[in-house]
């Protein structure tokens, strides 16, 4: 099999689409793939770890293209974010419709020093919007393109040099960018490229650092019609899941000039999707989930752990891969070690006391039907993420409410013989209800004649 | 891994099991993909009847009011596409024009404002319109064929030259109409040696390059439209005012951004330039409240559905994309689905762009289940779930 990055043991590694040079290689594209294509403006909703990154890269490096010819030129576009009290929103508006003719003159940019030959042989209407274009793209020339003239080849720079100073003769007057930008898709057409996707990613820092400002300033942006009815011109953008219901009020949306999709993961997929990178990490034609493990119940924990979100179903593969090949194994990992192997990396846990709900590995799990005690000791729990805490704390302090833990003869004292029996029914409850294998805890561990603890990885 | 295909029918470059299905019909492309009117290049090959078109068709100011996805795109196509039956100049010249929010900066539009953006749109429109009937220009005589290009030059968003330059090297038309929205373009484009006539004469027309403030220009443009090619009447298409947060989220703006216009309404109208607003249906009791005697004066409609006519716009939509196979979905659905258009159009606002959303979402269900399945019960229930969770706020009953 021939790989364009050799990815050994780093596959399970890093799970970040990011960084993951040889993606391309295992990508196994979502149901939702062929809505994300073309020429349509969609914003794709997901949750960490379901493959929004991954997704952007695949049309980035493999969708914009037909027959190994670019057919989209891609601009990478992240808001600049102003705060909710901004002067008024047609202000805004214009600040980040600004920012999208940025985005799209520093691609057009890199795409003329990448394609010297090519720019000098269409036709000079063409040429003459791309050049107009770059020139009014922005309005600092130097601080936006000096960055980019490092990078690329010399004959690219030495064009762009003369691109962004050189007269034009005949230039258009108006400025209006959305009209810039139907300019520029027209002056691409000799290249044999179709337009431009604006693909967005990467927003989550802001979707958790201050999720109004976010949806402010993506509502105001969704909501601007024009930049959405353009022939040639689509946005991509691959948002947190969270940011969906609050976005359904923009224009854009509720007047469908954008789709809305949801990455979602059917098993299959899942299963194809580690296999294929199972095969590429241990240069196999073929190597499925069987051959790695042959534990009865691997499959289906990592079915119940993995949820539909890649990431998670890869993060559990993640322990029993590297056991396999520091072990040089030329059999499936048994039983025996790989109960030991999800204790030791027992899948990850958020609780989410907002919404009530808690997601362990990639299945989001309802509290709503816990009862407040199983629940306020869940609470607790978590806010002493792998601690130890004492029977007598989760009775006095969490049951009790004391604020403080009494000693033998206090007038609160209670025997453990009196409230044991209690207790173990809550933590039976609360493992029920958040284990994936109740029978056999790796979150809420038992550290007996000490207390238990709930161990989390983020 | 992929299959591409360039085929029309594929408005992207991955097959979907809806676009197997649809060919597997005989569909020649998917009716129900294009949700914005405007984009819609087939548009007037399935708009049906509808009565308000006699409300806004006529010499007379008019509003049309709808909710989003009321249909209000569609009708200005309608109007648009009526004046261009024929190849003379016996119809009124028609200026879609769509509030240009991203053109003004930081401000609410003054009169000039608008007159600027107008005129801006009035020259793209006169220019696409001649580069279409060349025979308009070239029947002029030289004086009149100077005003013609004067006009052009005094409005158009750069120099003639910067538009024709496409035209000449491709020798066609096409880079021209893809400036503007494929359901706003005349129909039938002129032979490339009459294109080509008509691009030497203009450019050998002697222009100006004095030009005069708003006001002149925008007698100039309908001196020229009116006087100089006999055109009967100017109809401003006037759309687009919730195009943006502000004015989407707050009726009360839109009202604002349009009010400039409303005094100049009458005045136009005595001028034979009538204003044909399609407006959100929000706006409708500011406006009158606001400027009771400029609505009064005006002849508003409201664009109203009923499941009827919405279950006509998919059967329409069907039998054009099948090139007249269906008649309906009926034969493509199993027997218990009788009427399958108006069951949909049954459950949802009464609103096309809805409508285009469900049939697409009960398609798309059905298709899942391979190239040959039928259109069940449970496609439909599947689908209306699934349409549930995209309905927009107003589309809720």
């Amino acid at each position: 099999m021939e790989l364009s990055t050799p990815i050994g043991s780093q596959a399970f590694e890093l799970l970040n689409a990011e960084n993951e040079s040889w993606l391309a290689d295992c990508f196994i594209p979502p149901s939702e793939m062929g809505a994300l294509v073309g020429d349509r403006s969609v914003l794709v909703f997901g949750q960490p770890g379901s493959g929004k990154t991954a997704l952007a890269r695949a049309l980035r490096e493999r969708y914009a293209f037909t027959n190994d010819r670019l057919t989209w030129l891609v601009v990478d576009w992240r808001p600049r974010l102003l705060p909710v009290a901004s002067p008024s929103t047609t202000s805004l508006t214009h600040h980040h419709v600004a920012s999208v003719l940025e985005a799209c003159g520093l691609a057009l940019a890199e795409y003329l020093a990448h394609h010297v030959e090519a720019y000098l042989q269409i036709p000079d209407w063409a040429k003459k919007r791309l050049v107009w274009f770059l020139q009014h793209s922005a309005s600092e020339i130097s601080d936006v393109f000096g960055p980019l003239l490092e990078e690329v080849p010399p004959e690219g720079r030495t064009l762009l040099d003369q691109l962004l100073v050189e007269p034009i003769k005949d230039p258009p007057h108006a400025q209006a960018p959305d009209w810039m930008l139907s300019e520029l898709v027209k002056g691409l057409k000799p290249f044999g490229l179709e337009g431009i996707w604006v693909l967005c990613d990467g927003l989550k820092s802001w979707a958790q650092a201050d999720p109004e400002r976010l949806n402010h300033n993506l509502t105001v942006i969704l909501s601007t019609l024009s930049l959405f009815e353009r022939s040639g011109l689509a946005f991509k953008m691959f948002l947190p899941a969270e940011l969906e219901n609050p976005l359904r009020r923009s224009g854009g949306v509720a007047r469908r000039r954008l789709d809305v999709r949801h990455l979602n993961w059917n098993k299959q997929n899942l299963w194809q999707l580690v296999e294929i990178r199972l095969s590429l990490a241990l240069r196999k034609d073929e190597f499925h989930l069987a051959d790695l493990c042959n534990a009865p119940g691997w499959v289906k924990w990592l079915e119940w752990v993995g949820g539909n979100v890649p990431r998670e179903w890869l993060d559990q593969v993640q322990p029993v891969y590297r056991y396999y090949i520091e072990n040089r194994l030329e059999r499936p990992v048994d039983e025996k070690t790989w109960r030991r192997l999800r204790r030791e990396r027992p899948p990850r846990f958020w609780m989410d006391e907002h919404g009530r709900k808690a997601t362990v590995g990639g299945r989001e799990i309802d509290l709503g039907e816990l009862s407040s005690d199983v629940y306020k000791m869940l609470r607790y729990l978590y806010q002493h993420s792998n601690e130890l805490v004492t029977r007598e704390e989760l009775h006095f302090l969490v049951q009790r409410e004391l604020g403080f833990i009494p000693r033998l003869g206090d007038r609160l004292y209670e025997s453990p013989k009196d409230y044991g029996g209690a207790l173990d029914t809550r933590i039976y409850r609360l493992r029920q209800a958040i284990e994936p294998d109740p029978a056999e805890p790796v979150l809420v561990r038992t550290l007996r004649g000490y207390g238990i603890k709930l161990v989390c990885r983020w | 891994m992929f299959q591409v295909s360039n085929a029309e029918i594929i408005s992207s470059s991955v097959s979907t099991p809806l676009q197997e299905w649809l060919e597997a019909r005989g569909f020649q492309f998917n009716p129900f993909t294009i949700l914005e009117a405007s984009a819609d290049p087939r548009l007037q090959r399935y708009l049906i009847g509808h009565e308000a078109f006699s409300a806004v068709w006529g010499n007379w100011p008019a509003f049309a009011f709808a909710p989003a996805g009321g249909g209000k795109t569609a009708l200005r196509a309608w109007v648009f596409q009526a004046c261009w039956v024929g190849q003379e100049t016996n119809r009124p010249f028609p200026i879609p024009y769509s509030v240009p929010y991203l053109q003004w900066e930081y401000a609410l539009p003054s009169i000039d404002d608008h007159l600027n953006a107008l005129l801006l749109e009035g020259a793209r429109y006169l220019l696409l319109a001649l580069a279409h009937r060349p025979h308009w220009f070239l029947r002029l005589d030289d004086n009149s064929r100077r005003l013609v290009r004067t006009v052009l030059e005094w409005n158009l968003p750069g120099p003639l030259n910067f538009f024709l330059e496409p035209l000449r090297e491709s020798r066609s038309l096409h880079l021209l109409r893809a400036d503007f929205p494929p359901a706003f373009l005349p129909p039938q484009v002129p032979e490339e040696a009459e294109l080509i006539a008509f691009l030497n004469v203009l450019e050998e027309t002697e222009g100006t390059n004095i030009v005069p403030g708003v006001l002149e220009r925008w007698d100039g443009l309908i001196e020229v439209l009116h006087e100089v090619l006999s055109l009967p009447a100017t109809y401003i298409l006037l759309d687009g005012l919730d195009a943006v947060w502000e004015t989407s989220s707050d009726p009360q703006m839109a009202v604002e951004y349009l009010s400039p216009l409303l005094p100049l309404a009458r005045s136009w109208a005595a001028r034979r330039i009538y204003l044909k607003a399609f407006l959100p249906a929000e706006t409708r009791p500011i406006l009158e409240k606001r400027a009771p005697s400029a609505f009064q004066s005006i002849q508003s409609v409201l664009l109203e559905w009923n499941p009827a006519l919405l279950a006509e716009v998919v059967r329409r939509r069907v039998y054009v994309a099948s090139n007249g196979a269906y008649g309906s979905l009926e034969p493509l659905a199993t027997p218990n689905l009788r009427d399958i258009e108006t069951i949909l159009a049954r459950q949802i606002s009464p609103l096309p762009r809805e409508m285009l959303v469900l049939t697409h979402d009960v398609l798309a269900t059905c298709a899942q289940r391979g190239p040959e399945a039928r259109i069940t019960s449970e496609d439909v229930k599947t689908a209306l779930h699934k349409y549930e969770d995209s309905r927009p706020e107003f589309a809720k009953i």
